[in-house]
């Protein structure tokens, strides 16, 4: 006979790896703290554009609304932009030049690689500062 | 946002009034007749319906074999000459935000030239197609592409009644800061949307040689462009599709 | 997939499963045509999905296609998929909307014909994207003037409406619900087809389409291309399972399906033909119809040479046999195929009027030049993917739920089946 409630009771498995698999999401831990670059410009400075705290918390939504801003809006303040981010937090070993930002090891990647996060940025915008 | 942004901000904002209220009274100061261009906005004030973009392209003035405003506009916004990739890419796979077209005229046999590009439609064909609303006018009529929500599915090319939108068909890195570009999207001709807003001509319009082309507030009917599109008789391509191209051509024959 | 989907779906007993006197099973594991097929389609979606990702990594720089085909073969083959996936639940319509008791036995194929071949047109169409990663953003961004939004609903739609008409079809005493169901699918199926004619119908930029005319044309060649795959999968279940199809239905189902194809035809000439009265439309049309372009050929040697006059004649000369049905269905699909070429890639190929009333004599992106397309293999696995991957499903299908008429007989041999077959044919 078929039967749909004796179909579905089978199921129980699969609803648990579902739950297993949604939980995972929230099961990643704090990152630990990371390095600003030596021979970068933020290595300098006191502070970000935001505290630190909250730019380590808060840095992409910050982000996502100031490319809202820029690209609907046409609002080009310097604050909470990509470029100023780069540009601040970008390696020079030497000067002028760079090591792109999302490169392994560097600002962006190493936080990003803990919390395996990936970053779509750099499909269409430049990881180094431009030179033109 | 901490206080010490907010007042560094607000300083910037100051100066820029300032400096935009001086260059706007030299302007006025200056122009004899019109205004070459309105005053920049302020950087931190969003673009508003008041002002509509426009472009006025004079087809006899326009230079045969020249392609200076194409090199220009490869230059600023990093595609072809003006960037180091999309080497693997074809002919017709490369990006073409601009072309020089030579045109047949029937009349007597001579032909023509004019530069194409987006035409920033009032009722944008790639606007009104596009599922995830990626492809969007701005207040002030420039058409852009969102390359956050657009995911590649090129209904918008299908749509564009100039073919004047390109897919990018390899994985980009040299591109222009100011000028994301990258693999998987669809773009096309901003107007230079970073250069007017910082109260700039677009690039080709700068570039050139000819004077063939004019930009600038077709909402102000003391601007140059008002004031050349009152003057002379200008054209839309496609007028019949009606969709209030923001790009006016003028020059072309009457056949 | 198939881990996922077992334990939802075990074997169950077959005992005492009856609905109107009609006994249903699942196709038996250890049958070697079964695993043979399903290993194909699975080996195909691999291939598919494989390329598929590495297309994702290159760019599209490793197809044919451009900036002026900006939708080349997998869109040709996934809007024929589409398209057909409408026209495979006629069987399904016939019985369920129209009450014909003796397609009755064939409608739940019909319908899991149906969802696959939309699941598998879908995947093609969405593994094409440029960013297929953004997947999520189609489905949580809706822009609800555009016509792309509107099918993405449909298609989802569909699928739904298919698998609740399968679980009304496969509940015993759901009679009621069935023919509800059936008329649910009867309606959104046509709704399907509008919604795909009018992604090409709304193009007013392109020279090649006529709205009112593209729609029509689209829904009649759905009835016609759909059926074609229907009756092939069909007679592989004759011919691989030693099922029965009643030579009746058979004939029926052939005839039906030339006439179909001729309709279709007809509709397709009538879209050609109001194009060459409308004057910025004639150069489109001119293409298609004077022999004198490659995509005069693909319509005249593939959709009325190959795709109308063969299974016509094959069709309709005398009642059906396995051969003839097999042959006049794939003429059908290379034909419905070869329409999809026509007015897809030949509807980007045309010139586009740019500057309107001028032609272009020289420009470095080819404008004012008819072009060509050949697909690369990412196309043709991607492409090929797909149809795998809506045979691998149907396969499933058939495998876990009963979705095929019992066996007259336990498992015959090779050479009694084909005997059967033969003697059915015969009669």
């Amino acid at each position: 006979m078929f039967d749909w409630r004796m179909q579905l009771q089978q199921a129980w498995p699969i609803v648990g790896l579902l739950l297993l698999f949604i939980g995972s999401v929230f099961a990643h831990e704090k990152a630990n703290e990371v390095e600003l670059s030596a021979s970068s410009k933020a290595a300098k400075l006191e502070a970000c554009a935001a505290p630190t705290e909250d730019m380590r918390r808060n840095h992409m939504d910050y982000l996502f609304h100031k490319r809202d801003q820029t690209m609907y809006k046409g609002i080009r303040t310097a604050d909470f932009s990509l470029r100023e981010c780069i540009d601040c937090h970008v390696s020079r070993p030497v000067a002028d030049e760079f090591v792109p930002i999302n490169a392994k090891g560097e600002f962006c990647e190493s936080c990003h690689e803990e919390v395996g996060q990936k970053i779509d940025c750099f499909s269409c915008h430049r990881s180094t500062p431009d030179e033109h | 946002m901490s206080t010490k942004s907010i007042s560094h901000s607000a300083q910037l904002a100051k100066r820029r009034l300032l400096k935009a209220a001086v260059t706007g009274g030299a302007a006025l100061w200056a122009g004899q007749g019109y205004k070459l261009f309105a005053a920049a906005k302020p950087d931190e004030q969003p673009v508003t319906s008041a002002v509509r973009w426009g472009l006025l392209v004079n087809v006899s003035q326009c230079g045969d074999g020249c392609d200076d405003c194409v090199t220009a506009c490869q230059a600023e916004n990093g595609w072809g000459s003006g960037s180091s990739d999309e080497q693997q890419s074809n002919a017709l796979q490369v990006a073409q935000w601009m072309r020089k077209l030579d045109v047949h005229n029937p009349l007597d046999g001579s032909t023509f030239s004019l530069p194409l590009m987006c035409q920033h439609c009032d009722s944008a064909p790639c606007v009104d197609v596009c599922p995830t609303g990626a492809s969007f006018k701005r207040a002030d009529g420039i058409v852009l592409v969102d390359r956050h929500t657009c995911i590649g599915c090129r209904y918008c090319m299908m749509a564009c009644p100039y073919k004047a939108r390109s897919f990018v068909h390899e994985p980009l890195f040299d591109q222009r800061a100011h000028q994301p570009r990258g693999k998987g999207c669809v773009e096309s001709c901003t107007l230079c949307a970073h250069r007017v807003d910082k109260g700039k001509q677009p690039a080709c319009v700068e570039a050139c040689p000819h004077g063939a082309m004019v930009f600038g507030d077709v909402n102000d009917p003391n601007s140059e462009i008002s004031q050349q599109l009152a003057k002379v008789s200008s054209r839309e391509l496609r007028k019949n599709l009606g969709l209030n191209a923001g790009v006016r051509y003028a020059g072309i024959p009457v056949v | 997939m198939l881990g996922c989907v077992m334990p939802v779906f075990p074997l169950f007993s077959m005992k005492g499963f009856t609905q109107q006197r009609m006994v249903y099973q699942e196709l038996s594991d250890h049958h070697g045509a079964y695993t043979l097929a399903m290993l194909i389609c699975a080996a195909l979606t691999v291939a598919g999905g494989v390329v598929a990702y590495y297309m994702h990594h290159r760019g599209h720089v490793i197809t044919g296609m451009d900036n002026h085909i900006v939708w080349g073969l997998p869109h040709v083959v996934a809007v024929f998929l589409i398209v057909s996936a409408s026209g495979a639940l006629n069987v399904a319509s016939i019985s369920s909307v129209f009450g014909k008791n003796n397609y009755a036995p064939w409608a739940r194929l019909s319908v899991l014909l149906a969802a696959a071949l939309l699941l598998g047109g879908l995947a093609i169409i969405l593994l094409d994207l440029g960013r297929p990663d953004r997947l999520i953003v189609a489905l949580t961004h809706y822009n609800f003037k555009s016509v792309f939004t509107w099918n993405i609903l449909l298609y989802s739609g569909f699928i739904a409406v298919c698998l609740l008409y399968l679980m009304a079809l496969l509940t015993p005493n759901w009679q009621t619900h069935s023919s509800k169901a059936g008329w649910l699918a009867f309606i959104w199926r046509l709704l399907l087809t509008t919604g795909t004619g009018l992604i090409f119908g709304v193009l007013l930029a392109r020279n090649a389409y006529f709205p009112w005319l593209i729609v029509p044309a689209f829904i009649a060649a759905s009835l016609s291309f759909g059926l074609a795959l229907f009756l092939l999968v069909l007679l592989w279940v004759q011919r691989s399972t030693a099922r029965v199809v009643p030579v009746t239905v058979l004939s029926r189902l052939t005839r039906l399906n030339a006439k179909l194809a001729l309709i279709a035809l007809v509709s397709v000439l009538l879209h050609h033909g109001v194009n060459m009265l409308v004057e910025e439309n004639r150069s489109f049309a001119r293409l298609v119809l004077w022999p004198n372009s490659w995509i005069s050929v693909w319509f005249w040697l593939g959709q009325v040479l190959v795709g109308t006059a063969l299974p016509c004649w094959l069709f309709l000369k005398s009642t059906a046999n396995a051969r003839n049905t097999t042959l006049g269905a794939i003429t059908i699909v290379l034909g419905g195929l070869a329409m999809m070429v026509v007015l897809i890639i030949g509807g980007q190929a045309v010139p586009m009027p740019v500057v309107d009333g001028f032609s272009i004599v020289n420009s470095s992106f080819q404008d004012g030049t008819v072009l060509s397309y050949w697909p690369k293999l990412a196309e043709w696995l991607l492409s090929v993917g797909g149809v795998g991957l809506v045979l691998f499903l149907a396969l499933l299908g058939m495998r876990v739920l009963p979705i095929l008429p019992q066996r007259i007989k336990p498992m015959p041999n090779v050479v009694k089946r084909n005997a059967d077959v033969d003697a059915i044919s015969k009669s």
